[in-house]
Formats: structure tokens, C-alpha cells, sequence
């Protein structure tokens, strides 16, 4: 399972966009092998370089996250295992369907905060999944169809259905979806590291693997995505380097992010808390192979979830 | 629709048309934007879900205000600040005359919408005069976000399409993939020789091939010096190496110097050497710009 977006990356070599000459010149900025790995169109050096977008980010990010103290209020029958299977669920039919974690990551998102201001009966949790995952995709330019989200519940929702709940949810949240999630934040993060940090090896793709991970677990719906993203880039870097050296790190992220350190010490750990322990990951600090994905890859966490079609709210008849 | 009185159609915009309105409590004159839902599998089109929650977040005084989404029986109805008209009906105006102040002043202001725009990780990526609304006051805005995206985004292949031919750069001319602000900052440079040319376009190319003859005549057909790897570009294909023998004196005569210089370090077909629209604002063609429009 690969969870990021399997576009052909276009280097600059072979006809991407060539990056703007102040950063090539610049010896401190890192060289374009960075941007390998990415698919186009996620990494504009000219937005990750500019600090108004981070500072933009950091300043909106907590706008929209979701209550968990109203979803408790709320929510009578929601349960966070229910959560769990659900967003298990849809981050299977993202991952199936090729679209980017931001995706599941926004679409998460949308179901948080729809639980936080808005009462459900189980029986339309997937129904709510579903829509939330149809608007994100929208949002991101991605295609997941109606047919294919209709599928994937078993047939369970129809059309009409979930149309009414897109709409009922565009309405509810006012059309304010410019949600930001944690992987939006990795670029910006890595961007600012020293290159002894980023250059660890599969550094994003296992922060940005984490973050899914986090975002299926309730317990991490407290945390700005910001602290998301910095924990999840700790605890990559972290199975890498040595102890001073994930020290600094913390401290540059402090930098970085205003997130205390002890704080985001404690989001890493609560991370790790979450990752299955492999023999790789416990490989510290050796010779590291760029090639060779290091990491617990997303079949771990497909183990880790027993993600399977929804079984506390898969009997639904409606 | 009871809320509003419909007044007339002004245009037609990326989806569904536009039309003036007046508010019947507060007599307040808006535009109306209605997109039809019905025959829609899908739900809401795509281009207006992003467009909409866009506007929500970009609220700026040189980007069109959406007021409010009115949702009845099958259509949207997005309710917008009225603007007195845009860009391209100004030019239509002026029978090829115009205030070298209320160019200065024009461009001023779409760079600080561009400027928030960027800054919030929103690429506009169809700038063009049609898009542009003024009103009598002087002010500018952006309009149309149905084809803009929030960065971030991995489109599998951004449409060619983007971009009306005339406003499109050449690195997208030649199936660029990966672009990024600087696709709206040659857009931003087009418009800025048609303003000072009053409405006359810089590139009215009739295909893309004429399209790029038309750029590298002007600014000279690009090397492996001035602009590496072009040539990998997906749809690149030679042209004749022009020289720019023309200058941009005699292009836009009415500009000044420094004026030419900005237009200058905006048409660049090395995407990555184009100006920012921080970088444009600041440049020194803005130090004796009207104080009014700073605050505007």
C-alpha cells in the first residue's frame, strides 16, 4: 500500500518547472533531489519558501478544528470505536481509489466537526463518512465518484442520499472548508529543517503515513494539525538519529511551529504509542538506504486497525 | 428567490450566469450567480464547491466579497458584492485612451489581491480583464475563482485549458505540469501592457503555436542559458530563434521606464525568474503611487 498520490514525478531534468534561481543559489537552501519523491503540483518552492503561508496556516489552523467537549455533549450514540471503524473505512477507500491522504485527511476533518455541532443516529455515520469524503474530494481536485463512494458502503446510501447530506454539511459548516490538515503542514516543516534532518531517510512519506494513522485514532482530534505534523515528522526522524540529535529537532520544531517542547515531546511519544514496532524502525541510527522504505507502511496500519467494512455501524439498514 | 429582485444579466461566468439584483429590504445591489444542480450525478460541479469556499476565505478589498450562499429547489445562488463593471467593458470605454495614474493605480491593486491570494495558498490561474471588476471609485477586484485552486492540491493533470489562451505563459504553453503562483504572475504582466495600452492585447494569439510565436518574437525565443531544460517540457516543440529586437518602448510607448522595467521582470519566460507580487509591489514603478490607493 502506498499511501501517497503515484503520479509521475516530473524533476526538473525532465521538463518540471525549474526551481526559481534565488533558491538554487542559495547554498542553504536544499537542492532539488528534495522535490524528487513528490508528485507535481504539491510542492510550489514558492509557496513553501514564503513565510506568510506558514505564518497564514499557523494563524488558521485552530479555527476549524472540531469540539471534542461538544461531541461528547452531542453525539448520544457515536462512539470513538464507531469513529475508529469509520475512519478506518474511509481511509481504505482513499487509499483504494489512488487519492492523496490529504483527502482522507480533510474529509476526517469534515466528519470531526460535523460530530461536534450536529447529533447522528450509527446509522448514518458512514452515510456522513461518505459525503465527507465526496466534498473533500471536490475540494482537492481529485475524482471519487458518487457511483464509487455508493459502492464502496455496500450499496447501503443512495444517490439522493448522499447528495442531501453534501449539501446538508456545505450548509451546516457555512461552505467553510478550507480546513487545513496536517500533511499541508509537512512541506512547510521539512522546508525549514537542516538538511541532516529532512534527509532521513523516507522522513515524509512516513510522517505524512502517520498522520492518516493519527487522524484514525480519536484521541488525537485535541491536537492542532501543526502539532500533528511536527510529532509525526519527530517521530520519523527519531527511529534515525540519535537522542541530542532528535533533541535539536525538537527544538528547531519548537522554532518552526511555537508548539512547546515538551509538548510536542509528548505528541511524538503519544505517536510512537501508535506505531507498531518493527525491526526497521528500531535501526538506530545505521547506514540509511534512501531507496529501501524503512518504515511502517500503510499495510501496518491496515493490521493495526483490522480495518474492515465498519462493524458497528456496517449492519445498517436504511 | 423572494429575497432578491433580479435586474438584469450582467455575464456568464466559468459555470452558470451572473445577474444584477437588488436586496428588497436593504435596496443593496448585488450580483447573483445561479448554478443549477439538477442532471448533476455529482452533486454540487466541482469548479463552484471550490470557488465558493474559497471566497469564504478570502476576504480582501481587492477580491470580490461573497455575501452568501442561498440554496433552493435544484440551484445554488451565490450572492456577491456588485462591482460597476469589468475590466474588458472599461476598455471597450475608453476609445484607446487612458490615465497613466489609473494604470499605475490598477496594477497596484491586482497585485495585492494576487499578493493575498498567494499568501493563502490560492493560485487564481485564469486572470484575464473579463475577471477583473472596477468600480467608479477606482477600485479593483478579483473575480471568478471557478478555475482557481488552493495549493496543496495534487491535480493529476491540470487542463490545459487553464488560462485563456492570451494570459497563458509559455512554460504552461508547453504542457508545463507543475506550476505554481508564477502562472498568475504573467497573466499579471499581460494585463499590465493591456492597461497602459489601454484594452489592447499584449499576445492575442489564435492557437498556441501563434500564441508562443507571439511571445518569443517580442521577448525573443528562449535558450538552454536563459531558461535550462525547457526544451523537456512535455509539449515543447522549436520555434525560430527570434531575437527581441522590438522593445518594450515600442510596445507599450506609453509607459515610463520603470514602468517598462516591472512589465519587463514580469514577462519572463523562465517561470522560476518571474517577479512575485510582493516583489512587483515593492518595485520602485509604485514609490510615487497615489497614497488614496494604498489605502483604497
Amino acid at each position: 500500500m502506498d499511501l501517497t498520490c503515484d503520479e509521475e514525478m516530473l524533476s526538473e531534468s525532465e521538463g518540471g518547472t525549474p526551481m526559481p534561481r534565488r533558491l538554487q543559489n542559495d547554498p542553504a537552501v536544499r537542492p532539488m533531489q528534495f522535490f524528487d519523491d513528490m508528485p507535481p503540483a504539491i510542492i510550489d518552492p514558492s509557496l513553501v519558501q514564503d513565510d506568510r503561508v506558514l505564518e497564514n496556516m499557523l494563524k488558521v489552523e485552530e479555527r476549524l478544528m472540531p469540539s471534542v467537549v461538544s461531541f461528547k455533549l452531542i453525539q448520544s450514540e457515536i462512539t470513538p470505536d464507531m469513529r475508529q471503524s469509520v475512519a478506518t473505512w474511509m481511509y481504505e477507500v482513499c487509499e483504494e481509489e489512488g487519492v492523496p491522504e490529504s483527502v482522507f485527511l480533510r474529509a476526517i476533518n469534515y466528519v470531526d466537526r460535523f460530530l461536534s455541532v450536529h447529533k447522528i443516529e450509527r446509522t448514518q455515520f458512514q452515510l456522513l463518512g461518505a459525503a465527507c469524503m465526496l466534498i473533500s474530494s471536490k475540494w482537492m481536485g481529485s475524482v471519487l465518484s458518487t457511483d464509487r463512494l455508493i459502492f464502496y458502503t455496500a450499496n447501503s446510501i443512495t444517490l439522493e442520499m448522499l447528495l442531501e447530506w453534501e449539501m446538508m454539511i456545505l450548509t451546516q459548516f457555512k461552505w467553510d472548508m478550507f480546513t487545513i490538515v496536517p500533511s499541508d503542514f509537512v512541506e512547510h516543516i521539512l522546508y525549514r529543517l537542516p538538511s541532516n534532518l529532512w534527509n532521513v531517510p523516507n522522513v515524509r512519506e512516513t510522517a505524512k503515513t502517520y498522520t492518516a494513522f493519527c487522524a484514525t485514532d480519536h484521541n488525537f482530534c485535541v491536537h492542532p494539525p501543526s502539532m500533528i505534523a511536527a510529532a509525526t515528522i519527530a517521530a520519523s526522524i527519531g527511529h534515525h538519529v540519535r537522542p541530542e540529535v532528535l533533541n535539536d529537532a525538537l527544538h528547531l520544531l519548537h522554532e518552526i511551529t511555537k508548539i512547546e517542547t515538551d509538548v510536542l515531546r509528548g505528541c511524538m511519544e503519544k505517536v510512537k504509542m501508535k506505531i507498531p514496532v518493527t525491526k526497521e524502525n528500531l535501526n538506530v541510527p545505521g547506514p540509511s538506504d534512501p531507496g529501501h522504505p524503512i518504515l511502517v507502511g500503510a499495510d501496518k496500519l491496515e493490521e493495526l486497525e483490522q480495518a474492515e467494512t465498519p462493524t458497528d455501524v456496517g449492519d445498517i439498514h436504511f | 428567490m423572494q429575497k432578491y429582485e433580479k435586474l438584469e444579466k450582467i455575464g456568464e461566468g466559468t459555470y452558470g450566469t451572473v445577474f444584477k439584483a437588488k436586496n428588497r429590504e436593504t435596496m443593496e445591489i448585488v450580483a447573483l450567480k445561479r448554478v443549477r444542480l439538477d442532471d448533476e450525478d455529482e452533486g454540487v460541479p466541482s469548479s463552484a464547491l471550490r470557488e465558493i469556499c474559497l471566497l469564504k476565505e478570502l476576504k480582501h478589498r481587492n477580491i470580490v466579497r461573497l455575501y452568501d450562499v442561498l440554496h433552493s429547489d435544484k440551484k445554488l445562488t451565490l450572492v456577491f458584492e456588485h462591482c460597476d463593471q469589468d475590466l474588458k467593458k472599461y476598455f471597450d470605454s475608453l476609445n484607446g485612451d487612458i490615465d497613466l495614474e489609473v494604470v499605475k493605480s490598477f496594477m497596484f491593486q491586482l497585485l495585492r489581491g494576487l499578493a493575498f491570494c498567494h499568501g493563502h495558498n490560492v493560485l487564481h490561474r485564469d486572470l484575464k480583464p473579463q475577471n477583473l471588476l472596477i468600480n467608479k471609485t477606482g477600485e479593483l477586484k478579483l473575480a471568478d475563482f471557478g478555475l482557481a485552486r488552493a495549493f496543496g492540491i495534487p491535480v493529476k493533470c491540470y487542463s490545459a485549458e487553464v488560462v485563456t489562451l492570451w494570459y497563458r505563459p509559455p512554460d504552461v504553453l508547453f504542457g508545463a505540469k507543475l506550476y505554481n503562483t508564477s502562472i498568475d504572475m504573467w497573466s499579471a504582466g499581460c494585463i499590465f501592457a493591456e492597461l497602459a495600452n489601454a484594452g489592447r492585447p499584449l499576445f492575442p494569439g489564435s492557437d498556441v503555436d501563434d500564441q508562443l510565436k507571439r511571445i518569443f518574437k517580442l521577448l525573443g525565443t528562449p535558450t538552454e542559458d536563459t531558461w535550462p531544460n525547457h526544451s523537456q517540457l512535455p509539449d515543447y516543440k522549436p520555434f525560430p530563434m527570434y531575437h527581441a529586437t522590438t522593445s518594450l518602448a515600442q510596445v507599450v510607448p506609453k509607459l515610463n521606464a520603470k514602468g517598462r522595467d516591472l512589465l519587463q521582470r514580469l514577462l519572463i519566460c523562465n517561470p522560476g525568474l518571474r517577479l512575485s507580487s510582493d516583489e512587483a509591489m515593492a518595485h520602485s514603478y509604485f514609490n510615487d503611487l497615489n497614497p488614496s490607493v494604498r489605502n483604497l
